[in-house]
């Protein structure tokens, strides 16, 4: 009989029949807590083991996984944080999407690490979560609600103000691909989440506890988290998001060629700096934190007063967002972008991959492709703000060319036709994102093996290695000195580039936040707090091969999907000399061998370099096998 | 008095990866020292950066000292103190 007893973690999982509105606690098994530590790792282990290949992503027998890890804990560093695993709806394959805010502890105060999601229920359902209790609910009358409007609601209903509160909105009951899971003003935003809610009828669920998770050593466990908090308040990573929050610097990305712009045409607008200063002076107003204990409190409280895109106070204005509704789209129109990352929220959409659908579109628009869908008059040449808001609502409601939009830019390129495919930018399915290999090279390598596509931060920022020089206290475990490191250099990346994702796809499987590692935090710091709270003498080698094995299982997975290294790729528009901007005359910056770069990675990594699947002898060294 | 202003991350391609040694009166506020920076260095650093008309940094852009963020032009400087100029992240 498998040992059960794990310090540190509440000890159960919850297993959800949606069919028949049943639910049935679990022990852990101890050991797989061992091996995978929760979030992304263990979401990879059940995923992997339960759900068999060509599973329909929008089908009963697709598995929703929520996963705290034993560090989603409101004291600990970054630990309002919770994971939602599942089979991509968008992309096919592995599916993972970090939200802040406080489910992740108070699931853990609720009794349970993990909840786990099968079949469909007949009719909406909702359920609440609380202090080892299950309960399943008639959601009918949430169905067509905003956001906020359910999550009022459903606090009323239970009598909760400050119970945590995850929902889908229009755009999930739509099943829009690109939808996502809400928290509050926070987003589970990518792979279409959303989407598997709605197909399960599921449209929210609500949790608060009043538990407590032991430790092994909670007077250990409590010193090095003061210990920690205490170290990294001065260190420049934390006062820079304390200070800016996550939309910071963006002039600096576009003078520095990390702004996509113009559907991935350019690296660079010489926008960013008017956007940056309207934004400052006329949309922020605070800086404040997802969850209780947050002492970074990047998140953006902003608003838009008066005006076209008239837009209440909110969270929002994060880089990524803004981004794509400023340069991605060509609008210089600041007000416009936040309204939009609001409609988004509100509605339960992807802020990156509406935005990149909607540049998608513009484009086609631009090339005359558009002639045989309904267009309703929309008017969508480039720079058009006033046509963002629209296009997004559109897309919520799958309303003529939203409806082909709302299938992500892979499926609407290959329904619209005609070279669409050309300058549908993706990898494996996912929309990009606003960082550009073109301002630092090793993001190449990421975008092409990241495990749920073209992301950015599903583990690692590699732009933020050889161009930012951030570190993460990574050199200690063999990754080069970033100072020592050209942007645009090539060779010589890929172990670094793996080394870097081991490190940074932690926190997803900690149950963290990673702007904490941004912040200053280690893996040396989680290898202690992790220790102190399981009783496990884990450091911070171990934690590194744990990360390791997690993203070999997510390979497996997504090889079993049929995923090679045929698709570890990056469009060519994204490789190429931009067409325009400053760095149109630096050839340099092109991303000239990928396939040099990948050949490298795949070596460090133990991957077969014709197939890119891991060796038998790597899957041996991590106690891993193909299934 | 002596002071040392350090860049940290890609700030130091445009203001070098070594500190600088900044002369300043005995008693001098932080206010001289950024007005200092700005002769100085000013028309060599990109407009996301420096404010030439203002003369002043970009609010993207913030200095650390002792640990601190500076807010306060009227801070008096100590000889020797390390000044960190640091620019906020973007991205994530």
């Amino acid at each position: 009989m498998a040992d059960t007893i794990v310090q540190g973690y509440a000890g159960k999982q919850l297993r959800i029949d949606l069919d028949r509105w049943e639910s049935r606690e679990e022990p852990l098994d101890a050991a797989a807590q061992r091996l995978y530590i929760g979030g992304a790792g263990y979401g990879a282990r059940l995923l992997y083991d339960e759900l068999p290949k060509g599973v329909d992503p929008l089908g009963p027998d697709n598995i929703m996984v929520l996963a705290t890890g034993p560090l989603s804990l409101s004291q600990v560093p970054g630990g309002g944080s919770i994971v939602l695993c599942f089979k991509s709806p968008l992309t096919g394959i592995w599916g993972e999407s970090r939200v802040g805010g406080d489910s992740g502890p108070e699931l853990k105060k609720a009794g349970f690490d993990y909840v786990i999601v099968k079949g469909r229920s007949s009719k909406p359902v909702w359920m609440w979560i609380h202090d080892g209790k299950c309960e399943f609910r008639d959601a009918s009358h949430l169905l067509g609600l905003t956001v906020p409007d359910k999550t009022d609601a459903l606090r009323k209903e239970v009598g909760e103000p400050k119970a945590a509160v995850l929902c889908i909105g229009p755009a999930g009951e739509h099943l829009v691909k690109i939808s996502s899971v809400m928290s509050d003003d926070r987003a589970a935003g990518r792979c279409g989440g959303g989407a598997v809610w709605g197909a399960k009828n599921l449209i929210a669920i609500v949790i608060k506890g009043s538990q407590r998770v032991e430790a092994a050593d909670p007077a250990g466990f409590k010193s090095v988290v003061k210990k920690t908090h205490d170290e990294i308040k001065h260190i420049p990573g934390f006062l820079g998001l304390q200070s800016g929050g996550t939309i910071g610097d963006i002039p600096s990305n576009d003078d520095g060629g990390d702004w996509p712009t113009k559907n991935w045409s350019s690296n660079s607008w010489g926008k960013g700096l008017e956007l940056h200063e309207h934004y400052l002076a006329k949309n922020f107003i605070k800086g404040f934190a997802c969850y209780r204990g947050c002492t970074i409190a990047c998140a953006r409280w902003i608003g838009v007063k008066e005006g076209p895109f008239q837009t209440p106070e909110h969270g929002g204005a994060e880089y990524e967002s803004i981004s794509c509704f400023t340069a991605y789209v060509m609008s210089e129109n600041m007000d416009a972008a936040v309204h939009c990352t609001y409609l988004c929220n509100v509605l339960g959409l992807d802020t990156i991959s509406t935005g990149a659908l909607i540049a998608f579109a513009m484009e086609c628009y631009e090339k005359g492709l558009l002639s045989d869908i309904d267009m309703d008059g929309l008017d969508l040449r480039w720079g058009n703000a006033e046509i963002l808001p629209v296009m997004v609502k559109k897309i919520a409601y799958r309303e003529g060319l939203g409806d082909v939009l709302a299938e992500g830019v892979r499926l609407a390129s290959r329904k619209i036709g005609r070279g669409a495919e050309d300058f549908a930018v993706h990898v494996k399915g996912l929309e990009g994102p606003a960082h550009d290999p073109r301002s630092g090279k090793a993001l190449a390598i990421t975008y092409a093996t990241g495990n749920r596509g073209m992301c950015h931060i599903h583990p690692l920022e590699g732009m933020a290695w050889d161009r930012g020089k951030l570190d993460w206290g990574m050199i200690k475990y063999g990754v080069r000195d970033p100072n020592d490191v050209e942007r645009w250099d090539e060779k010589g990346k890929g172990r670094d580039v793996a080394l870097l994702q081991d490190g940074l796809a932690l926190p997803e499987v900690l149950g963290t936040c990673k702007f904490y590692m941004y912040g200053g935090v280690t893996v040396d710091h989680w290898a202690e707090m992790v220790s102190a709270l399981t009783g496990w003498p884990i450091d911070g080698r171990e934690l590194l091969k744990i990360s390791e094995r997690v993203i070999n299982l997510q390979r497996l997975f997504n090889a079993r999907e049929g995923i090679t290294r045929q698709d570890d790729q990056v469009p060519a528009r994204v490789r190429a000399l931009p067409s325009f901007g400053k760095y149109s005359t630096e050839p340099e910056c092109e991303v000239v061998d990928l396939d040099g770069m990948l050949s490298e990675y795949y070596q460090h990594r133990g991957w077969d370099p014709e197939t890119g699947i891991p060796t038998p002898e790597k899957l041996s060294e991590l106690g891993l096998s193909i299934q | 008095m002596k002071v040392y202003l350090k860049s940290i991350g890609d700030l130091r391609d445009y203001l070098g990866r070594e500190p600088h040694e900044i002369e300043l009166p005995e008693g001098a506020r932080f206010g001289q020292l950024l007005a200092l920076i700005g002769e100085r260095w000013g028309r060599s650093l990109p407009p996301f950066i420096w404010d030439a008309e203002k003369q002043h940094f970009r609010g993207a852009l913030f200095f650390v000292v002792d640990k601190q963020v500076v807010q306060d032009m009227d801070m008096p400087l100590q000889d020797g103190q390390e000044i960190a100029l640091m620019r906020a992240l973007s991205g994530g």
